[in-house]
């Protein structure tokens, strides 16, 4: 059981975390907050500006403040930068995660340390031309990788360049590009096209920013840190579109290969704006996956809708729907579903309550619903 | 010496209007005084006593001042409309034509203090509208007269930007009115569903749990009241579905059915909190289950089947995404004291 919690714990944290949803503020890029244009690590001033004052509730703030200062007050340790060149992030995150509450099967609690990051960003010229982002943290291993993969690692570590407002090139290791970037990467969405939290690859990122169309192609040489024959080699292209001014769809196609397997993986989503902080976020996608001697080829199909609702700032209610197919020419699917609470006191601060219910639909078994729901913290300095 | 009765009578009606006139100056600089020692309360006690009485321009003010002080808004309007038409009735109807005709008015032209009364009147109005907790025809009334001053004003170009950010209040709290009127409403959906039933296979040794997984859809519709804030219905359906039943995968027993038939219908109400101009809403449901399925015996006579209550409670949330008259909705509901849930998702649109 050990084991089990520590897979889902690996599966759970997240090194990144971006937040998708808030297309439903308006934030159609990604680039508007992050200094990876696919989103998630860091924030840029901007994006600390924008958690501190739209995202966060306003009600510990001392009432004499305005938004103003309250933005003055979103940099590192609560303080304005005095150069416009460095900046530093430190971000932890933990949870409890509870299985099969108050069921008759028994119960398992336990806290898991999940994410302690500490980060550095040297940047230059207008509009932060060139950035540079190193990221190092901690990651809990599963049990079946201990000694093998260490807890402490670079979680990302890149340069980029925006050669104009439209086009920019990143290369280092990076997060695969490839389709929703939901916070859950538990989802099987992410799941299934191996896009995880230690998913990141080296590589070569080229984004192009228009009026209506976003474009990422993104050229990788799996994580150098790894043994070669693990590295999954490859690339992958994703592209949006903006629709009625607010929404996005997009489309997604990677390809990569190790010595082991082969994945070709492509999604179709939708990110739709539904006004003051309510968004839904959707995907569909296939991995084809064939292994070095045929013996678990297939082809995985999943889906996801992910809902939220924002009664107030700094408060959100979440739908996450999946859907997966572990083959598609078999009839067995599992359908999970996960109502949450997102809550945002303070800035940096973040509380998260998700239950998750998992049922397995088959013609031969029919089994009982597993259950399990997280209790997490999320601190950023 | 006699003094002739025509004479006396005259005299009478002297000493009279002379007793009058002085007490209408003593009355008016009471007004004054009531007004300066900030008693509007004997300001207003006064001119409710007389109010045809010939004030001063400057008593008028204090009188109208008071007035609005004290919340008396129509009281005020009326002294100001007397005060237009008996001192600016030309100026008025000139304005009244030129706004009628579509013609540009030269503000400079019209007195200074005609345009205050415009004002007041429109502050009147505005703090009346105020009032208002609820729409009504008296509230429509005095929303068109309050337009009409707002208009002079607007072609008159006086205090612009107050008038806007007074306008903008209005029509703040007249869309807040708007906003908190309940409505009928109704709606046809169609959803697909799931939900787990329980059963247990009697055998001579002991019984075994099965477990039940149905999917369907549950075709139906929902009517109720809503405002711009809240909705409150009565939601109802019709399921029809199958599903597959064998022992928990835990179980050594073999017991396995697929697509076994399953009907039944939803019906309870529910609570929506909505959160966006858009329509999405988040609420909770409260409704009733009862579903109708059917197990085989087993073959051998040692083993029946004995199914389980088919009427449940479920307590559910409840989430819809409005776009226009159609809606995309999801529900997840746990079943009263019992581990089962039930989801569904699916599209409706309104009527």
């Amino acid at each position: 059981m050990k084991r089990f919690i520590l897979v889902l714990a690996f599966l759970f944290s997240n090194a990144t975390w971006s937040y998708t949803q808030f297309i439903g503020h308006g934030y159609t890029s990604c680039l508007n907050c992050h200094y990876n244009p696919s989103g998630g690590g860091p924030l840029n001033d901007y994006g600390r500006v924008v958690s501190a004052t739209l995202i966060s509730s306003g009600k510990l703030y001392p009432k004499v403040w305005n938004e103003e200062q309250v933005a003055g007050s979103s940099g590192f340790l609560f303080r304005n930068p005095t150069q416009n060149w460095f900046r530093t992030q430190v971000n932890y995150r933990g949870f409890q995660l509870v299985q099969n509450p108050g069921s008759t099967r028994s119960e398992q609690k336990r806290w898991i340390n999940m994410q302690a990051d500490a980060r550095a960003i040297v940047k230059f010229g207008e509009n932060d031309r060139f950035v540079g982002v190193a990221n190092f943290g901690y990651s809990p291993v599963p049990e079946n990788l201990k000694g093998e993969e260490p807890e402490w690692r670079s979680r990302e570590h890149y340069l980029g360049y925006r050669i104009n407002p439209k086009v920019g090139v990143y290369a280092g290791l990076m997060d695969k590009v490839f389709g929703v970037k939901v916070i859950e990467h538990i989802a099987f969405s992410r799941q299934a096209p191996e896009v995880m939290q230690n998913d990141q690859t080296h590589g070569v990122l080229l984004h192009y920013l228009g009026e209506s169309w976003e474009a990422f192609g993104h050229g990788f040489a799996g994580n150098l840190t790894q043994d070669d024959d693990l590295r999954m080699k490859g690339g992958s292209v994703m592209v949006e579109r903006t629709a009625f001014d607010v929404h996005r769809v997009g489309a997604s196609v990677m390809s990569s290969r190790n010595q082991y397997q082969e994945l070709l993986s492509y999604s179709t989503h939708a990110r739709l704006n539904l006004k003051e902080g309510s968004a839904v976020l959707a995907e569909v996608g296939q991995v084809q996956r064939k292994t070095e001697n045929g013996s678990d080829d297939r082809t995985m199909r999943y889906g996801l809708l992910q809902t939220y609702l924002r009664p107030t700032r700094g408060l959100y209610f979440l739908s996450n729907i999946e859907y997966f197919k572990r083959n598609i020419t078999e009839s067995d699917y599992t359908v999970r579903w996960g109502p949450g609470v997102q809550l945002f006191p303070a800035q940096r601060l973040e509380l998260r309550f998700d239950a998750y219910n998992t049922r397995s639909f088959s013609p031969d078994t029919s089994s009982k619903d597993s259950w399990m729901y997280l209790l997490q913290t999320h601190i950023w300095l | 010496m006699d003094v002739p009765v025509a004479d006396a009578h005259m005299a009478m009606k002297l000493i009279f209007l002379i007793a009058l006139f002085l007490w209408s100056g003593v009355h008016a600089s009471e007004v004054t005084q009531a007004f300066k020692a900030r008693d509007f309360h004997q300001v207003e006690e006064l001119y409710k006593r007389n109010p045809d009485q010939s004030y001063s321009p400057k008593e008028l003010v204090y009188i109208s001042f008071s007035l609005r002080k004290l919340g008396l808004y129509r009281q005020d309007i009326e002294l100001s409309i007397r005060l237009i038409e008996e001192k600016y009735s030309t100026f008025h109807t000139q304005l009244l034509s030129e706004v009628a005709r579509g013609e540009t008015i030269d503000g400079e032209a019209y007195p200074e203090a005609l345009k205050v009364l415009y004002w007041n009147l429109m502050k009147d109005y505005g703090r009346i509208i105020q009032s208002y907790e609820k729409q009504s025809k008296l509230l429509d009334t005095d929303h068109k007269h309050y337009l009409i001053f707002s208009k002079f004003l607007s072609e008159l170009e006086f205090r612009e930007g107050k008038v806007d950010r007074f306008n903008d209040r209005i029509l703040s709290h007249l869309r807040r009115l708007e906003d908190t009127v309940y409505r009928f409403s109704r709606s046809l959906s169609f959803q697909y569903v799931s939900w787990q039933t329980e059963a247990t296979l009697a055998g001579p040794a002991k019984d075994t749990g099965l477990v039940i997984t149905n999917s369907g859809v549950c075709a139906g519709g929902e009517a109720g009241w809503e405002n711009a804030f809240f909705h409150f219905y009565v939601d109802g359906c019709v399921i029809a579905g199958s599903g597959g039943v064998s022992a928990d995968a835990s179980s050594p027993v073999t017991y396995q059915q697929s697509s076994v038939p399953a009907y039944g219908a939803k019906i309870g109400p529910g609570a929506s909190m909505i959160v966006s101009s858009s329509g999405s809403r988040i609420g909770v449901r409260l409704p009733i289950i009862y579903t109708y399925q059917t197990l085989q015996d087993p073959k051998s006579d040692n083993y029946s089947i004995e199914q389980n209550d088919s009427l449940a409670y479920i307590a559910s949330l409840y989430s819809r995404w409005q776009f226009k008259t159609w809606y995309f909705q999801t529900e997840f509901g746990k079943y009263i004291q019992a581990e089962q849930t039930y989801w569904g998702l699916g599209l409706g649109k309104n009527f």
